[in-house]
């Protein structure tokens, strides 16, 4: 029987017979894991607030056949503010709901972990832009994955150099077009060179410096459409944030 | 290939679609019951039955019951200036156990949560406001679970009703009767501490 030490964030939980909860975790060493909390429903529980959505604890786990089993959890954080407004809960919710939908078990990835423990301290803060922060979540959790956005030459033909005023991001194919290939597309979306320079910005900014980019609404807007379809097409799932 | 006779077969496979049972419990519960005595097993129908037919939901606060209004609603022992709003029917029975509270209720079925897509409209708040129209009601005690997602209920209930001059308040949280501070985490004991009574 051996025991296994690791930090973890709590994705989601599903309710298990009378007071057990099993917990759909994101842990540093391990990736996405499913761990079972015995007696965490129970107001006396030492796992009560360690088996909450959101919460960044150490586990002590011990690695069953199916399921892991928490023995042990010491709190690091409950991003408790984050239950204060309701908005950025929304935000954190699909950020949450986007790392189980895209992170396969047992697999770790630690740059897509602390891409999601960075974006739950910055919605955790006040006066940040909630939408800013998700979508640039979304864009770069894709990138860790390996789901990076083709900018600087045709996903379709391989032709470089794509210039002019206007440019055409396809969601389907997974990058920007070129006129001709865009003429045959029936995905396409007609974008700026300030879309294109934001998307590569957002790929190559630091995780730290995730809540200092400043967006107008109308560019944030048609980022969030393009993304939520360039989603849609790599995982077949619609996931977008709740409007609350 | 089916080994067992068509109607035992059949019950396991009704007992295994209840929640938390699997074919293994089912096939149990099962033959359980197949030695049960006869009169048993019909109470036990008969049971289900009843339940399923003659329980509704109250009209006015959502509470299952067996008469529309409920008993708490039509009491006219009850202090109808207060309304308690829970998450759930047994969330009631929870509140009554206490003899502490002597109002009204207001079940959700249910609370707001981002995560598995349920929003304001998927629960009762609508017939939450409607209630309140009458204007009895002077003070709405939250008593949503303090979850994320009973939280984030609350918020919303309170943002929703505090400017429609409605004394809005929110029950405790803290350290549980019998809990241990040792393990209790730092949100819990700032909670407990803001709301600390003098001795």
């Amino acid at each position: 029987m051996s025991l296994i030490k690791t930090e973890a964030i709590v994705l989601k939980h599903m309710d298990y017979l009378e007071a057990d909860r099993i917990l759909v975790m994101f842990s540093k060493e391990l990736g996405k894991i499913h761990a079972i909390a015995k007696g965490s429903r129970r107001p006396k529980s030492r796992f009560l607030m360690a088996s909450e959505i959101f919460v960044l604890a150490d586990y002590m786990l011990y690695e069953g056949k199916n399921l892991y089993t928490v023995t042990q959890s010491e709190v690091k954080c409950t991003f408790f503010e984050l239950r204060q407004n309701m908005n950025n809960l929304a935000y954190a919710a699909y950020a949450t709901n986007l790392c189980d939908a895209v992170i396969q078990d047992a697999e770790p990835n630690i740059r897509a972990y602390y891409l999601l423990l960075k974006t739950l301290q910055f919605l955790s803060e006040l006066n940040t832009d909630a939408s800013a922060l998700a979508l640039i979540f979304a864009i770069k959790l894709m990138d860790f994955i390996g789901y990076r956005p083709l900018l600087d030459q045709c996903c379709n033909c391989g032709k470089g150099d794509i210039d002019g005023s206007i440019l055409y991001f396809s969601p389907i194919s997974g990058g920007v077009l070129c006129k001709g290939c865009a003429a045959s597309s029936d995905d396409v979306t007609a974008v700026n060179q300030g879309f294109i320079n934001t998307v590569s910005h957002i790929l190559s900014m630091r995780i730290n410096d995730m809540n200092r980019l400043k967006m107008s609404d109308v560019l944030k807007k048609q980022l969030w459409d393009v993304f939520n379809q360039y989603i849609l097409s790599r995982i077949d799932k619609h996931i977008v944030p709740m409007k609350l | 290939m089916n080994y067992y006779a068509e109607p035992i077969s059949r019950l396991i496979n009704e007992l295994s679609k209840l929640p938390g049972i699997g074919p293994k419990t089912a096939q149990r519960l099962a033959f359980y019951m197949l030695h049960m005595p006869k009169d048993a097993v019909h109470t036990l129908a008969q049971s289900i039955n009843d339940a399923r037919d003659k329980i509704i939901y109250c009209s006015i606060c959502g509470n299952l019951t067996d008469v529309d209004p409920c008993a708490i609603c039509s009491s006219s022992t009850r202090d109808n200036s207060t309304i308690c709003v829970v998450e759930s029917p047994t969330d009631v029975v929870a509140m009554e156990k206490t003899r502490g509270y002597n109002g009204l209720y207001h079940v959700l079925h249910g609370a707001i949560s981002p995560i598995d897509g349920v929003g304001p409209d998927d629960i009762r708040i609508k017939e939450l406001l409607t209630r309140l129209r009458d204007g009895q009601v002077k003070e709405v005690i939250l008593a949503t679970n303090p979850s994320v997602e009973g939280e984030a209920t609350a918020l919303y209930i309170s943002r929703m009703l505090k400017p429609m001059g409605f004394k809005v308040t929110r029950i405790a949280n803290g350290i549980p009767v019998g809990g241990d501070l040792e393990y209790a985490d730092e949100v819990t004991i700032t909670r407990a501490l803001e709301g600390r009574r003098e001795m």
